[in-house]
This record gives C-alpha cells, structure tokens and sequence, in this order.
C-alpha cells in the first residue's frame, strides 16, 4: 500500500510513463507493473494509449475512485462520456451511437447510473419531448435550462410583458436613459424580483426598438443612449385602399366572378 | 407577375392621346422595337396616321429611336423603342407641378411647366405666347417676366434642349422628301382651303412658315397663274412648267422682249422678297398673260428649327426624390440634419452631372448597348461617390452659419448613424470590427483613426424608406408579432426560429406559427441545412431570411395592379355617369338616379386621387432615375 501511495505521490504530472516513473522510483519495471495492475482495480489510475503506441496513465482521486468501484466497463465508459459532455449535457441517442451499444443496454445502464446518483436527467430547451443526462453534481448551463425568461423550460409570457411594460414607463419618466439607469430604477421600484443582466435588459431594449417604440441614439465614445421614438413612421398609400388588403387579391381578375367591378369592399370604400 | 400587367397598364394611361396612339403603342409593346413599315403591316394603318402616333410619343418621351445594323443587309435601320418606365411616369406629373410651385413664387413657371407636360416639347416663342394670352397681357413687363422665369427652368435644370422630329402641328412633312411632292402637297392644301372659304374677295396667302420649315424652297408665283393653277384639274401640267422652267411668250415684237427681259431681271435682283407682279402693257390687255417660275435657295436658321424644349425628367425625378430624402431625415432626426442632407445632395448631383459629360466624351461607338438605358445596370449600382469631408464642413458653415465646430461635426456623425448609414467611413468600421470587446473608441483614436473622404451611400437609405412602407403593410396584416420579426430579418441575415423567439422576446411557440404565415404571405424565405443524408425536416437547421429586393418587385406588381383596378373601376363609373345623363336628355330620370349621379362625381374624384398616392411608393419601390 506504501509503494502504491508512494507511486501516486510520484505521479506530479497529468499523464506519465512507465519509464518516467522507474526513474523517480528507481525501481525495477516487474515490481512497478504490478502495483500498477493493482491501482488499475481500484480505479485510482486510469490507462490510455497515445498515437505513437506509448502508454500512458493519468492519476484518479479517492472520491471519484469511490464512486466508480463496482462499475462495469460499460457503465464506465458511458459515464465518462456523459463527463465529457459537461454542463451540456447529452442525449441517449447520442450515447448510444458514440459508444457503439444497443439502445435498450444503455437504457438499462443509464437507469443503474441513476439509481446510484452518479447521473441525472434535465428537460432542455433545444430537444422537446426528450430527456438530456447530466452529471449529478453538475448544474445545467442556461442553452439547456433557459434564461431568467424561462419557468420549466418555457417561455414565460407573463414576465417578459411586465418587464417590457417597465421598462417603458422608466424610459418615459426619464426622457432619456443608459442600460445602467434602467437597471438602478428597476431594483429602486422593485418591478422585478429575478437578477437581471445587461445582456438580459438589451434585449428587451431591442425588441422595443425592433417594434419602433423606442429609438437609439449612437455615440462612439459614451455609451449609447435609448429615448421614445416620437417620429412617425412611412406608411404606405396602398392601406389606404381595399386592394392593399384584400385576402383574394390573387385571384381578382377582369373577366373572373371576384373583379374589381363588382366588388364589395370597393363599393363600401366608395360610399362615402 | 409578369409584364403583361404593366403593358396593360400602360395601354391605359395611353388611352386619352387617341385610338391610332393606343393600336401603335400595343403594337410595339408586344413585339418590341420595330420600324415604321412593320407597324404599318402589323396594324394596316395609313402611314402618316402612324408617324404622327410615334411622333407624339416621342414627344411625351414614351418613345425613342435606336440606331441598328444588319448584317444580312448591311445597312443601318431606325426603330422605334416603348419605355414602361415613362408611360407610368405620367401619374407623378401632378407633383412635378407641386414641387415647380414650392421651389418658385411666381405662378408663372407652374404654368410653363402644366403646358409643357401637356404639350410635351415645344419652341421658346409659343411657349411665351400662350402664357401672355393665359396672363391676358402683353406688356413688355410681362413678356420679361416671362422670359425671366423661362431662363430660371432652364438654368435649374427643369427644362432641356432638343430637336425637332419633322413633324408640325399644321402640315405633314418627311424627313426625306422630293422637290415635286412638296409643292404638289402645297398646291392640293391650298385647293382645299379655297373650298372652305366662303368669300372670293380673299387672297389666297402663302403661309410663309412652310418657307421657314422647309428651308430650301421659296416659290414666287404671279398672282393671275394662281387662279389657273387652282383651276386645273392635272398637276402634272404644272410640274412639267416648273421643271422645265418654261415661260409663255407674247405676240410682241422680239426687240421689246428683250428689254423687258432686263429690266425684270433687274427688278428681280433688287427685290429678293416675294413678290406677285402682273405684266400688263399700257392700254392693252392680253387674254394670254405672263407667268413667272424661280426657283432659289435660302438660307434658313439651324437655330430656329432646332429650338426646341422639353422637360428634364430625369431631374424632376431626382429632385423629387432628394426631397423626400429630406422629409425623411427631418422627421426621423432633426431640422438641421434635414439641411444638411440638402447640402450633401447637391453635391453628389453636381458629381453625377460631371461624371455623365465624361461618358459622353468618350464617344462610344453606336450600340444598343450605349442608347438603351433600360439595359444598363452598371451604372445603378455605381451609384456610391466619396465627398471631402472638409468641404462637407465648410458648406455645412456657410449654408447653416453655425460657428461651433463640434456642433457640425455632430450633424456629420448623427448621418452616419447604424440606424441610416447615409455616410459611412470604412476604415473606422473595419477597425470596429476587428475589435472583440465591444467597448467604446477614445475621441483621440477617432480623429487619428478617421479617414478624409467619406462614402455616400443612398441605397441604403431607399432600402430603408422601402423596408418602413413594407413592414407597415405587413402589421397591418399579420400583427405586431410579424412586424417584429420583419424588421428583426431586414437588419440580421439568416436566423434560426428559437434565435428569432428569443430576440424578438415572442417566444418559439408562437414565433414558428408567425414565421409559416408570413411565409404563406411570401414576405419570408426559408433555407434547410440537413443534418443527415437523409434530409429529414427533424434533423436539419430551417434558417429563416427576407431578401428586399423580392419584396420590393412584390410591392411594385402589386401596386400597379391597384392602380389597374382603379383605372377599370374609373372606367365603369363614367359609363354609368353618361347612361345617366342620357337619361336627363330624355327626362327618364328617377330620384334614385338623381342621387347616384350626384355621388359619381365624388367617387371619380376618390379613385383619382388614390391613383396619384399609390404612385408615391412606386417613387421608393423602382427609382426611375437610376435606369435613365
């Protein structure tokens, strides 16, 4: 156990070689490979191989060393798989393609992995009607969970025209205003309990703006600046007239039963 | 779509100038540029019916001449070539006339202009003279005011120079033409003017503007040979006198001949006029009396037949466009920034004017090509010019008579915002971009950083006055979500549908159920980027875009099938007004006829108003200026 423990202090690097370690050792190779084998039940070390041919091994901690006894290889490789994808997260179809297994073996495994609180399922955003698996202790990252907009994984409707709402009476009340100062009033007023980001209130901002409510006004040195767009905006002549509008404009033709001769909206739009 | 539409159009406003203009400018639409003699085959017209019908449409500028070689034959042919664009240019005329009255005081220009436009091309003197009688004076005052205000059109650019087709008001006449044809045409008019007339007592005059017009004839006939020239029935009789120059000779001695002969040739040097002598001996009258034929040449003016004005259209469109320009700018931005466009555009109008006489210089050789300018689209997208940015600021001080420096440089920067892009300076917005964190530049970077010419760009304010009329129509029939996502798409390139939702803070629900009706509508593209090899609709990206220059084509066949809607229903309704007033004649009519005939008047007045306004997005959606 000493000469194992002695061996793990000696693996200072992520990965080493057997000849490195017969030289911190100053050992012989046989004694070496077989606490090496030893470690490798124990799962505190791991075994890879580079390109070259040369093997390699990569030191493990005691709790993760914990949790992965009693693994087969197959539940192994498909934790350190779903590790690999990270806050992510990754899907079953895609487990099973990158491993190379059948669909139900994975089922079966993914459900073992659960049991034992090594692996948890999220809804995402992105995939509906499916299930994403994570690591336990991991968080879900927000392109799964959602943004501060988002209550289970759904738009929240509710919040997003309360928000808009406030934050146009704050931009009339202050004639003119930085992403900053919105920020400031929203917590002075208390309109809003979740934590917003800039990136967040930009958002809104834009929508406004994309709906011609608000304006912007550019400077390349200060920050910009959003006011209320007063100006009116270029209507066109043809809503002024039925045709502009019809639903059966295609098929107005002169020789057809719709033709602008006989028809109603025309004749509504004429008795004046 | 299809041009048809605009054929039909076009066969509509056409409709006032006659039905021989109407045969031959149907004609030429469906078969494209043709000569004279193949409109003739086609449409089985006499042939100076149609001369005249082109002729005035060259007049109104609705036509013009193209210059072709055939190979087969090896000759060059002149045919005759039908612009859309102009025909529907009609319909702006009205607000060619407003601009003319806001630019200028006095209502004399307006009225020039109102007959010009009526007219289509016409000489300086009949111009003048019909605004004296329109005035009802003829004062010299009047008369400089007169001219006075002609000078101004043309010195701005409302009015232009250009030639004579051949074709007068009063008599026909060819291009080329024999000697024998044209005085037999002047012997058969007077015929007919000797018909008319009632009295004998009048003379019958030579209209001295036919000497003017043709300017290598001058005929001097004795007044006793005119009666025995509008008696005769055989002109042939007649040529063969005036070809031969034959003269009938006297029972006189030949001696008195002969000194008569000098002192007629004599009097004939001294007087160059046209004079109508009679020879008579003293105290003897002659059943057989002299006839005498010369022939000259004079001299006529090129001047005088060569001027002739028109209006500049392609001036009046770009003047009316620079002054929506503004409008625009006035109300998005400021007063001051309004002037300042005006400023700027005069600029770039004085870069056009210089860099058109360049293309002119270089004599191309005659193509299709160079005289077609419907064929042209090089020049419409060379329509970017780089400005001074010194002369910019000075023009800015004098016209505005602003001292701040830093308040002018505000105004210059205010146009090149994101939001117009008016003027735009590249090497500052490539340093932008390379730059990853967005924070914002020090004044000192700016000015080391900022270059001395800056690009004008006016497509990008047409595409954005465009994208505002086109995202109204597109609230007004899908609602506010679909307005939203629309303007999104004009300003992004190509978005995915949970990009969208979040951006527009709408949700992906209900943004996927707005994004397939605007996609019904066709205001939306969409493009699908498989994932697998099997290209199923689960496992592929839908990348959603709008492409304005489809929507701006959209918008125009839509609108001139409007404005065909309302000429048909225009139409109708004037029928139904001269059924009605049949009625009247006839005493037939009822109460309920009274009021339908006293509300058609209003209705023909509604449906031509709405006629002219369409055209207004017309003006944004195709900007005929780029194509001439």
């Amino acid at each position: 156990m000493d000469f194992s423990n002695n061996i793990l202090k000696a693996m200072t690097e992520e990965f080493t070689t057997i000849e490195a370690l017969t030289k911190v050792m100053k050992t012989d190779k046989n004694k070496l490979l077989g606490s090496l084998n030893q470690l490798l039940k124990t799962g505190r070390i791991r075994l890879f191989q580079r390109k070259d041919g040369q093997k390699v091994f990569q030191k493990v901690s005691g709790q993760s060393a914990r949790k992965m006894q009693g693994l087969s290889n197959q539940e192994a490789f498909i934790y350190r798989v779903i590790k690999e994808s990270g806050s992510m997260g990754i899907l079953q179809r895609d487990i099973s393609q990158k491993t190379g297994l059948k669909k139900t073996i994975t089922r079966k495994i993914l459900t073992r992995l659960k049991k034992r609180k090594l692996v948890k399922t999220e809804k995402s955003i992105k995939f509906k009607n499916q299930l994403v698996y994570l690591l336990f202790e991991i968080e879900p990252s927000v392109e799964v969970t959602g943004d501060v907009f988002y209550i289970d994984q759904e738009w929240n409707t509710e919040f997003v025209e309360l928000l808009t709402d406030s934050v146009l009476i704050i931009i009339k009340d202050l004639g003119t205003a930085n992403v900053a100062q919105i920020l400031e009033e929203l917590e002075k007023r208390k309109l809003v309990q979740q934590n917003l980001t800039s990136n967040d209130l930009m958002r809104v901002i834009d929508s406004l703006i994309y709906m011609r409510i608000v304006r912007r006004v550019y400077s390349f040195t200060k920050e910009d600046v959003f006011q209320i767009d007063e100006s009116p905006s270029l209507s066109s002549n043809m809503l002024k007239v039925p045709c502009g509008i019809c639903p059966k404009f295609s098929d107005c033709k002169i020789k057809g039963s719709i033709n602008p001769i006989s028809c109603p909206y025309l004749e509504q739009f004429l008795d004046f | 779509m299809s041009y048809k539409l605009l054929d039909v159009l076009c066969l509509e406003i056409v409709a006032p100038f006659g039905e021989i203009v109407k045969t031959v400018c149907k004609d030429l639409l469906v078969y494209g540029p043709s000569t004279i003699q193949q409109i003739i085959n086609r449409t089985k017209l006499n042939k100076y019916e149609t001369k005249i019908a082109v002729y005035t449409m060259i007049n109104h500028q609705f036509v013009t001449t193209i210059l072709i070689f055939e190979k087969q034959n090896q000759r060059s042919v002149v045919k005759y070539k039908v612009f859309r664009n102009s025909i529907v240019l009609r319909l702006r005329y009205p607000k060619f006339i407003w601009y003319v009255k806001k630019a200028f005081d006095s209502p004399i220009e307006r009225q020039i202009v109102e007959y010009l436009l009526s007219v289509g091309r016409e000489t300086k003197k009949n111009i003048i003279s019909e605004q004296l009688t329109k005035l009802e004076n003829s004062d010299k005052k009047t008369k400089k005011q007169v001219k006075k205000a002609f000078e101004k059109l043309l010195n701005k650019g409302f009015l232009k120079k250009t030639k004579m087709n051949g074709y007068n008001n009063e008599i026909i006449t060819e291009e080329i033409i024999s000697k024998k044809n044209q005085i037999v045409k002047y012997i058969e008019i007077e015929k007919e003017k000797e018909r008319n007339r009632k009295t004998k007592s009048k003379k019958p005059k030579i209209p001295r503007e036919i000497s003017k017009r043709v300017g290598f004839i001058e005929i001097q006939i004795n007044q006793d040979l005119r009666k025995t020239v509008t008696n005769s029935k055989n002109s042939n009789d007649i040529l063969q006198l005036l070809q031969n120059n034959k003269r009938k000779k006297d029972n006189e001695n030949e001696k008195d001949k002969k000194k008569k002969k000098k002192k007629k040739k004599e009097e004939e040097m001294q007087s160059r006029k046209r004079t109508f002598q009679s020879t008579e001996k003293n105290g003897q009258t002659n059943n057989k009396k002299k006839i005498y034929f010369s022939i000259k040449e004079i001299e006529y003016d090129k001047d005088d037949i060569e001027k002739v004005y028109q209006i500049d259209l392609r001036n009046m469109i770009r003047f009316r466009r620079n002054h929506r320009i503004v409008k625009f700018i006035t109300k998005k931005i400021s007063l001051q920034a309004g002037e300042a466009t005006k400023i700027i555009l005069e600029l770039v109008d004085a870069a056009l004017t210089f860099h058109r006489k360049r293309i002119k210089k270089e004599k191309k050789p005659l193509n299709t090509e160079n005289l077609d300018p419907e064929d042209r689209p090089e020049f419409a997208k060379r329509f970017r010019f780089l400005i001074s940015r010194t002369l910019i600021f000075q023009k800015i001080k004098e016209a505005l008579k602003i001292e701040d420096n830093s308040k002018i440089t505000k105004l210059i920067d205010t146009l090149s915002d994101e939001r117009i892009k008016m003027l735009r300076d590249p090497e500052l917005e490539t340093i932008l971009s390379k730059r990853k964190n967005s924070k914002k530049l020090q004044q000192s970077q700016i000015l080391k950083n900022r270059s001395k010419t800056v690009l004008f760009d006016l497509e990008t304010i047409i595409n954005r006055m465009t994208q505002e009329i086109i995202s109204e129509v597109v609230n007004n029939k899908l609602g506010n979500y679909a307005f939203r996502i629309f303007n999104l798409l004009c300003e992004s390139k190509m978005l995915d549908e949970r990009n969208i939702g979040e951006l527009t803070m709408i949700g992906e629900k209900e943004s996927k159920i707005v994004l397939y009706q605007l996609f019904n509508e066709k205001f939306v593209s969409l493009q699908s980027i498989p994932k697998t090899k099997d290209h199923a609709s689960t496992k592929s990206f839908h990348l959603w875009k709008v492409n304005l220059e489809e929507q701006k084509k959209k918008m125009l066949f839509h609108s001139y099938k409007t404005i065909y809607n309302l000429f048909l229903r225009r139409n109708y309704e004037l029928k139904q007004a001269e059924d009605l007033k049949s009625k009247v004649l006839q005493e037939t009519l009822s109460e309920y006829d009274q009021t339908r005939l006293n509300d058609l008047g209003g209705k023909k007045f509604l449906l031509e108003h709405f006629l002219f306004k369409i055209d207004s997005d017309i003006e944004l959606l195709r900007d005929f200026s780029l194509e001439y």
